[in-house]
C-alpha cells in the first residue's frame, strides 16, 4: 500500500505542470503538534495534553487529516458529597482509580487519574467546483470510557462564493463503565454496592449553517446545531449526600452532617439547542484582526447557558503576532440539579450535585503570542479560567492553561 | 450651562457614533472578487484560525461545563473529570 506521500508525488508528477506542481508539493502536508498542561488550583484536576494533526492533499479534490490525542489526567475532583467532618462512608475514587477508597477522610474530594487516547480521522472531496462532502470518524478511549463517532457534512458555495451553506450530521455511540466494571444503579445507597453491567448511550447531531462574506475585510457565519443524547448520561462515580444542616457560621456558610450516600441519577435523554454566530474583521494598517463569537445554548435539563469569545490579534513584527483573548460565560442550573438531599424526604427520581450542572459565571482571560519560525509557526498562550458555582459544595474553581503549538508546512 | 450639558450630551453620543460607524463599516456589503480575497485567505482571517486550540478549548469546556455544540458536528469522547 503505497503512503499518502508517494499517492501524492505520482498525483503531482502525472497531473501537475511545473509551477503547479511546486505549489502543490509547497501544501502537500501541514503538520500541527500541540502541548497542553491545564491545572486547577488547590491540587485538584491536572491534564497533559499531547495533539498532532497531519493535513496533505490527496487529489487535486481530496484532502485529508489524521489527529492524534493523549490526554493523561490525575488529580481530584469534587465527587458531589459534602463536606461533613464526621463521616464514616466510603467514596470510590473518581475515573480510573480503581476500587481504592478514601475511607471517608475526603468523601467530598476523590482522587483519580486516567488516560484518553483519541483518533479523528476527516476527508473532504470536493465534488465540484462549489460543493465540498467532508466525511469524519473519531475513536476515544479511556479507562472507563469509549467513544465512536462518524460524521458526514456538504459544504455549498452560492455561483459568486460569497455565501457558503453547510448541513450535517453526525452519529456516535459511546460506552460507560467504571473500571472496575459496571454502573452503579442511580440513586442506589453508595453502601448497598448494588451495580449494572456496563452502560451505552447514542448521541446524534444535526447541524446547519451560513457563512457569509461581507466584503474584504469581514467573514462571518451563524449555526445552528441540535443534539440528541439517549442512553446513560449519568457520572458512574458521582454521588449525593444525604445530610443535615448542623451549623452556620458568621459568614452565613452552613456546615453539614452527612447521614447517607447515593449514586446520582439524570435523566437518559437529553435534546440541546445550540446558536452560534462568529465574527472574523480585519482592520487597520497593521493586520489587527478581530474574532468575536456568541453562542446561545439550552436543553430539556433547564440549562441555558450564553457564551462570548472575543480575541483580537496584533502584528508585533513582521513575524510576530500578540493575541489577548476573554471568554465570558454564563450557566443556569440543571432542574434536578441539588446541593443535597433532605433526610426524612422521599428520593427524588433524578438529583445531581455535579458543579458542572450548577448554575455558574465563567470568566477565560489569556493570551497567545505567535511567531513564525524556520518557516513555521510557533504558538505559546496561557489562559486562566474562574468558575463561580452558586450552590455547589465547591463554589469555585479556578484553572491555568499553557499551550504550545508548532504547524509546518513540508 | 446650556453649552456644557450640550456638550456632554455630545460626548454622551460619541461611543455610541463609533460603535455605529465601525459595525456600518464591519457589515458594509461588497462583491468580494477572487482576486481580491488575498485579506480572507488568511489563517488569522478563518472562523477557526487555529484548529488545536479550538480542539482544546472545546474539550475544556465540554468538560467543565454543562453546554457544549454550535461549531460543528463529530468529535467525541469524554476526559470528563
Amino acid at each position: 500500500m503505497k503512503s499518502i506521500r508517494e499517492q501524492l508525488a505520482i498525483a503531482v508528477c502525472t497531473t501537475l505542470g511545473g509551477i503547479h506542481q511546486a505549489h502543490a508539493i509547497d501544501n502537500a502536508w501541514d503538520i500541527d503538534s500541540s502541548y497542553l498542561y491545564y491545572s486547577e488550583s488547590d491540587d485538584r484536576v491536572k491534564v497533559n495534553k499531547v495533539m498532532l494533526q497531519i493535513q496533505g492533499d490527496l487529489t487535486d479534490d481530496d484532502q485529508a487529516s489524521a489527529t492524534w490525542v493523549l490526554d493523561t489526567m490525575s488529580g481530584a475532583t469534587p465527587s458531589g458529597a459534602v463536606r461533613s467532618e464526621n463521616s464514616s462512608i466510603t467514596t470510590t475514587s473518581a475515573s480510573g482509580a480503581g476500587a481504592s477508597s478514601l475511607n471517608g477522610a475526603r468523601p467530598d474530594l476523590v482522587g483519580f487519574d486516567d488516560t484518553r487516547l483519541a483518533f479523528l480521522l476527516a476527508w473532504a472531496h470536493k465534488q465540484n467546483r462549489l460543493l465540498t462532502v467532508n466525511y469524519g470518524g473519531s475513536v476515544s478511549i479511556e479507562n472507563d470510557y469509549q467513544s465512536y463517532g462518524a460524521s458526514l457534512s456538504f459544504n455549498q458555495d452560492n455561483d459568486d462564493r460569497s455565501n457558503t451553506y453547510t448541513f450535517g450530521t453526525s452519529v456516535s455511540y459511546d460506552q460507560i463503565f467504571r473500571k472496575t466494571g459496571g454502573t452503579p444503579e442511580p440513586l442506589s445507597r453508595v453502601e448497598d454496592e448494588i451495580f449494572y453491567p456496563d452502560a451505552e448511550k447514542y448521541v446524534y447531531e444535526v447541524i446547519a449553517g451560513i457563512s457569509h462574506i461581507f466584503n474584504r475585510r469581514t467573514v462571518a457565519q451563524l449555526n445552528y446545531n441540535v443534539i440528541y443524547a439517549d442512553g446513560y448520561q449519568t457520572d458512574p462515580y458521582k454521588v449525593i449526600s444525604m445530610a443535615n444542616v448542623v451549623g452556620i457560621s458568621s459568614d452565613t456558610t452552613f456546615s453539614y452532617g452527612e447521614i447517607d450516600r447515593y449514586y446520582e441519577s439524570r435523566p437518559v435523554t437529553r435534546l440541546r439547542n445550540v446558536i452560534f454566530t462568529s465574527l472574523a474583521h480585519q482592520y487597520g494598517n497593521d493586520n489587527e484582526v478581530v474574532h468575536l463569537s456568541y453562542r446561545y445554548y439550552s436543553d430539556d435539563w433547564d440549562v441555558s447557558a450564553h457564551a462570548l469569545d472575543l480575541t483580537h490579534r496584533s502584528s508585533t513584527g513582521e513575524h510576530s503576532y500578540i493575541e489577548p483573548h476573554i471568554r465570558l460565560y454564563t450557566q443556569t442550573a440543571a432542574s434536578f440539579f441539588i446541593h443535597h438531599l433532605e433526610y426524612g424526604q422521599p428520593l427524588p427520581i433524578f438529583a445531581s450535585a455535579d458543579y458542572r450542572l450548577d448554575a455558574m459565571r465563567s470568566v477565560t482571560v489569556g493570551v497567545q503570542y505567535g511567531q513564525t519560525i524556520a518557516d513555521g509557526k510557533l504558538r505559546i498562550r496561557a489562559e486562566y479560567i474562574n468558575q463561580q458555582f452558586e450552590e455547589a459544595e465547591y463554589d469555585q474553581n479556578r484553572a491555568m492553561v499553557f499551550q504550545f503549538s508548532y504547524a509546518k508546512q513540508f | 450651562m446650556k453649552i456644557t450639558a450640550l456638550l456632554l450630551c455630545c460626548l454622551g453620543m460619541l461611543p455610541a457614533c463609533s460603535l455605529y460607524q465601525g459595525a456600518k463599516h464591519t457589515f458594509s456589503t461588497e462583491k468580494v472578487e477572487p482576486w481580491q480575497r488575498h485579506i480572507l485567505a488568511q489563517d488569522s482571517m478563518q472562523l477557526i484560525p487555529d484548529a488545536m486550540q479550538s480542539y482544546a478549548d472545546d474539550h475544556i469546556y465540554f468538560s467543565k461545563e454543562a453546554a457544549t455544540g454550535g461549531k460543528g458536528v463529530g468529535g467525541g469522547g469524554c476526559g470528563c473529570n
